[in-house]
């Protein structure tokens, strides 16, 4: 990693969302965690709040000298030394006991050795069902019939996040099998969708990336300001979240943009079960700002985006559900 | 003033020797004219030999390095990281000396072991592929700060005084002995003159210098030697290139970077440290045949020490010490040469003498007493897991409920910066940055050295601009001739420095 | 329309952005990385010669108003700051410096060190005080997170009512729309206040977001988090670009290149060792004294390519030319000007 270039700018603290805000004053910051901790023999010892950071990768885009801050936090979290936070340990429990972080409540398993499969993620199947099966609704209406398989398991990247990497790794032996029956792979989290092209080297593809140039439309009242996932404008790439807006802006939704949409929610990285409370705080951050500007709701594309803002009474669509095809 | 011991020099040799002699109940002052560390124990390679270097040529220093490395392992082992060490040969190296080196080893008592190319590329997956032969011996990295520190600490304990930032300035000598000994105390503490039983002058380089006061004639060799810190952890152990000692041969994994060494000139002065840019391109050369990531590294700063080696001087020179007696001054005691490995065994050896000359009979403690904890490197932070690696067993005393970081490089605490100016003997920012590290790191005190101004203006009233200027301009020259990122690092520092805040220095 | 890709978000990068729109360009800027301007003072140091009235109008805004001429600051360590150019509350002239100042701060925060300060601005010669805030915040956390709603600022009004100094120095605390609180807090004081002038913090990231917003309404389309990788050159013209963003990378055609990406400090120029290299490998770079201001030979704002030709389709702008003699930490205004001059290139092609 290219931490050797850094000149003490400071870029990256400024452009924190968790040290922006009161909640995170105890987050080491991006700076001692990705840059001057792997330097130290005891980097192991950094502490827990080393966690308290969503990956959001506002440090990396910030920093002149290009350095991969949040590549090298995710190596820190597995040399990590000292005990789990619960909800981590509860995330890895769920794991070892059915294969996703959360609870499943979906059931509307779709195993018909269609050539495309939709892979909603474990928040898909567990908390937001209802985006899962508006995303679904909405490819059937594309014309691309596709599996939603209860063999595929959680992708991994949440374990990564939290420095697990042998059980991350023992997904992706899992998961491998179930992937190599089929030709497409379709999904709604950009968390997943970074993970099953870096990690597993699957050209999966992300909705907007599905829904770009389809004739759509949107029967959406009001105004909507838009919140960028993190993992979709700074993991995945940017053009695709400036598809995001062109989408909406395109099928008729009257989109308010703002300097502050594609801050962090404070969803991420392991921050919603390690640091809820921290998460919370970064979500009415961005209440605040949805409120001053007076909009009806949030559109998103990241059912972590979708969970974690929606806890603070906003309503917040993703995507597949403020769209449908133009008729 | 009366004392039994005046010591002369606050290195490893003086505190060594306070030590001792204050465990032995001698009733001693050291005095060190600038910090502790000013001369050789400030500016070496912080290596904690093996032996092996010198097995060849020196068996002697070899086997006294062996068994003095085991002894400090054993009661200074928070100072030391436990490395290792490898010497490793290239196709270009002469394919036998692996062979005359081993043979050596075995019979001066270093430990050692031939590792295959496999074994050795497992432990160290840094080393250049081309490697041909490796032997793994005992070199450790060793913080000569910290270890002269705590020697002192030891020393104070027993009831020795000691002081740094306070000169002899002359000598008086009647009836064949140093009856008087003038001094200027930068503090304004000592104020009278000391009157000494007997002298020790543990001066290294200013060996000479201080031997001339008393009207004696020692002739030294002072050998410059460059040695360049590079970013960063480059690889876990020591790595020595196996072939007959020369420029470059040695790369030192130490807290947050890698010390590459060294090189051998004459100097002229004992603060003739200067280092050549020729030196800093050839340690890059020779170093990065070993280690060949060590070509793209950030090289933060140089630095030179001057070795205070007797006669001929030169790397040819006995790295074996001797203690040495004028005729004409009978209470005066000169100790010179050894290295920073061996210089607990230096010091016995002149508290041996001291004690003879004062008729106290007891006997050398240095080597049972421990002279702090060991280092576990555990804690609830960054910060807190390094307190006993600087401060031994005086880690106890720093206020760690304060979490707040004042060196973001080195992870220094603002509590460890408080801690040390309260202890009172630190007077510059360049003090402070000794004992703690802050200003060691990549951005050479860019970032944190106006913090620690604002703490030494809560302690004591001082004048800010000339502490910070020294401050500055100290760490520039270390890296005036920087490349790449710090270069880009140097750009950033001079906007803001001279840019901004308007702050000339000497460029 | 023509079309003009500019590289860099700086400065350079969002004034050419600007003129160019104005003009009629379709522009599209790309850029990645906090710019010099947003780790500069947000000040700027020497008078522009050619282009005042653009800049002035260029840096107008509602929240933060600029006032200029000869101006007199206290720097973060209470050393002195001239400039010619800064936010209201920054500096002084001659007949406004403050009789007495209380400078403020939280204990230990980089932001502002009190003592430090007090010192040397009692050295020359204004009579100061440290006065210390309450609250112990951890060095990285930036000052501007504690001082985000009206309650924290109605706070402050009441702990500064314990000094009787004339002016209070604060900490550079407020974000670009945020700036009026300053205003707001010398009414509710009854005493001036003023912020330290301080790079590497808040008051550079005001300017940079001013002037990104600027170029943005004037109908700039922002590429941000994106970088250049690679030019397209057709006999003495730019044609194209590869640009990265994340893990994808798109090419585009361009009528014209405005290359404004800043020094090596940015990375906008490459530093082997000692020696300075362009980036996209397709221009002159040259020492000149100093050999790290700037790089990009050029003429009439025009770029040199490395074979010697001029290029009419592209200009460059800012830190990434060489400059024979600029004082340290002037780079803003210069960076202003050059871009003028290089859209003026543009025009005249």
């Amino acid at each position: 990693m290219n931490e050797g270039r850094c000149v003490k700018c400071g870029s990256c603290l400024r452009a924190c969302p968790v040290l922006n805000d009161p909640s995170g004053a105890q987050f080491p910051g991006p700076r001692t965690t990705g840059v001057d901790a792997p330097r130290f023999l005891e980097k192991g010892s950094v502490g827990q709040n080393a966690l308290r950071c969503t990956m959001c990768h506002a440090c990396e885009w910030a920093c002149p000298s290009s350095i991969s801050i949040t590549r090298s936090m995710l190596e820190l979290r597995s040399e990590l030394t000292g005990e789990r936070l619960p909800g981590h340990r509860r995330m890895l429990e769920n794991i070892a006991a059915f294969g996703r972080t959360v609870s499943t409540e979906f059931s509307g398993w779709r195993e018909s050795g269609e050539r495309t499969l939709y892979f909603p993620g474990c928040i898909g199947l567990g908390r937001l069902t209802g985006l899962t099966e508006s995303v679904s609704s909405l490819l059937t209406s594309l014309g691309i019939a596709h599996d939603i398989s209860r063999d595929a398991l959680c992708c991994g990247s949440p374990l990564l996040k939290i420095g697990a990497r042998g059980e991350a790794e023992d997904l992706r032996r899992r998961n491998a099998e179930v992937f190599s029956r089929y030709d497409r792979v379709i999904t709604s989290c950009p968390g997943c969708t970074y993970q099953l092209r870096e990690v597993y080297g699957i050209e999966a593809e992300h909705i907007i990336e599905v829904l770009r140039g389809s004739d759509l439309r949107a029967n959406l009242e009001g105004r909507w300001a838009l919140q960028m996932p993190c993992h979709l404008k700074r993991g995945l790439s940017p053009w695709t979240a400036d598809d995001l807006a062109a989408i909406l802006g395109k099928a008729g939704v009257d989109v308010v943009r703002m300097p502050g949409e594609d801050t962090c929610c404070g969803g991420g990285g392991g921050m919603l079960s390690g640091f809820p409370g921290t998460a919370s705080s970064l979500a009415r951050n961005k209440m605040e700002m949805y409120r001053k500007a007076e909009v009806d709701g949030v559109i998103t594309a990241c059912p972590f985006c979708s969970l974690n803002l929606g806890r603070e009474g906003i309503r917040v669509l993703d995507i597949g559900e403020a769209i449908a095809l133009k008729d | 003033m009366r004392k039994d011991v005046l010591i002369i020099g606050g290195g490893a040799t003086g505190a060594g020797i306070a030590r001792d002699l204050a465990l032995r109940g001698a009733d001693c002052l050291l005095l060190e004219m600038g910090d502790y560390c000013h001369g050789a124990s400030g500016g070496n390679h912080g290596l904690l030999h093996s032996g092996a270097r010198y097995a060849v040529k020196d068996p002697l220093s070899a086997s006294e390095c062996a068994a003095e490395n085991a002894i400090l392992r054993r009661i200074a082992p928070f100072c030391i990281e436990d490395t290792g060490g490898l010497f490793v040969s290239l196709p270009e190296d002469d394919a036998g000396f692996a062979d005359v080196l081993v043979r050596s080893c075995r019979s001066s008592g270093v430990a050692v072991k031939e590792l295959t190319s496999q074994e050795a590329l497992d432990s160290e997956p840094g080393l250049s592929p081309r490697l041909s032969r490796c032997l793994r011996v005992n070199d450790g990295s060793i913080d000569p700060f910290s270890l002269v520190q705590a020697n002192l600490e030891d020393a104070r304990s027993a009831g020795a005084t000691v002081l740094n930032h306070c000169s002899v300035t002359g000598m008086t000598v009647e009836g064949g002995r140093v009856s008087r000994v003038e001094v200027r105390d930068r503090r304004g503490v000592l104020s009278s003159a000391i009157v000494p039983e007997v002298v020790v002058n543990a001066a290294g380089s200013w060996v000479s210098v201080v031997a001339e006061m008393a009207g004696c004639h020692i002739p030294m060799g002072l050998d410059q030697g460059s040695m360049l810190v590079m970013d960063g952890r480059q690889c876990s152990q020591v790595i020595n290139r196996m072939r007959p000692p020369s420029n470059g041969d040695i790369a030192v994994p130490n807290h947050t970077s890698t010390i590459l060494g060294t090189t051998s000139r004459p100097a002229g002065s004992p603060e003739d440290t200067t280092v050549a840019i020729e030196d800093i391109e050839l340690l890059v050369r020779e170093t990065s045949a070993m280690l060949p990531s060590l070509r793209n590294c950030r090289a933060i700063r140089t630095y030179g020490g001057v070795r205070p080696l007797l006669g001929g001087g030169g790397r040819e020179a006995s790295r074996s010490f001797a203690i040495l007696t004028d005729e004409g001054v009978d209470n005066l005691l000169s100790v010179a040469g050894g290295k920073l490995t061996t210089y607990r065994l230096m010091a016995e050896k002149v508290a041996d003498r001291v004690c003879g000359m004062l008729g106290n009979d007891r006997r050398c403690r240095t080597h049972l007493e421990p002279l702090g904890p060991s280092a576990d490197g555990k804690g609830s932070s960054i910060p807190q897991a390094r307190l006993r690696r600087k401060y031994g067993r005086m880690a106890s005393s720093i206020d760690t409920s304060d979490a707040r970081v004042i060196c973001s490089c080195e992870q220094v605490l603002r509590s460890e910066v408080k801690a040390v100016l309260k202890a009172g003997d630190a007077l510059t920012l360049a003090d402070v940055m000794r004992r703690t590290r802050a200003g060691m790191g990549y951005c050479q005190g860019f970032d944190c050295s106006l913090s620690v101004l604002e703490v030494m203006l809560e302690e004591r009233s001082v004048d800010p601009l000339p502490l910070l200027m020294e401050f500055l301009e100290e760490r520039e020259r270390g890296f005036s001739q920087a490349g790449g990122d710090q270069l880009r690092q140097g750009l950033l520092r001079q906007q803001v420095l001279k840019g901004v805040y308007g702050l000339e220095g000497k460029e | 329309m023509s079309h003009v890709l500019v590289i860099g978000n700086g400065a350079a990068g969002t004034f050419s952005s600007w003129l160019l729109a104005r003009k009629g360009w379709k522009v599209t800027m790309v850029g990645r990385g906090t710019p010099g301007a947003a780790l500069s003072t947000g000040c700027l140091r020497s008078v522009p010669s050619a282009c005042r009235g653009e800049i002035s109008e260029f840096l107008d805004n509602e929240h933060m108003p600029w006032a200029t001429g000869e101006r007199e600051g206290a720097s973060r360590i209470g050393t002195s700051f001239r400039c010619w150019m800064s936010p209201s509350h920054t500096t002084w002239t001659d007949d406004e410096k403050p009789k007495s100042i209380a400078v403020a701060g939280l204990e230990g925060h980089p932001s502002l060190q009190i003592r430090v300060a007090s010192a040397l601005l009692n050295e020359r010669g204004v009579r100061a005080e440290p006065f210390m805030l309450p609250g112990s915040v951890p060095s990285d956390v930036p000052l501007t997170s504690w001082f985000r709603n009206d309650e924290a600022w109605e706070e402050l009004a009441e702990d500064l009512q314990r000094s009787s100094a004339e002016a209070i120095l604060l900490p550079a605390i407020v974000h670009l729309h945020e700036y009026p609180r300053l205003d707001r807090l010398e009414r509710r004081c009854g005493r001036r206040v003023l912020e330290a002038v301080s790079p590497l913090g808040a008051p550079g990231q005001r300017l940079a977001d001013l002037m990104l917003s600027k170029a943005r309404s004037a109908g700039t389309v922002v590429w941000d988090g994106r970088k250049v990788s690679a030019l397209e050159v057709q006999a003495d013209e730019v044609r194209g670009a590869t640009i990265i963003g994340g893990s994808e990378a798109r090419h585009v055609a361009t009528d014209a290149v405005v290359i404004a990406t800043g020094g090596p400090l940015v990375d906008g120029l490459v530093l082997d060792g000692r020696k300075i290299m362009d980036p996209f490998g397709r221009f002159q770079t040259v020492r000149r004294g100093d050999a790290l201001r700037g790089g990009y030979h050029c003429t009439n704002g025009k770029l040199i390519s490395t074979d010697g030709r001029v290029m009419t389709n592209t200009v460059g702008a800012g830190d990434c030319l060489s400059a024979e003699r600029r004082e340290y930490g002037s780079g803003l205004t210069e960076a202003l000007e050059s871009a003028y001059r290089a859209v003026r290139a543009l025009e005249d092609a």
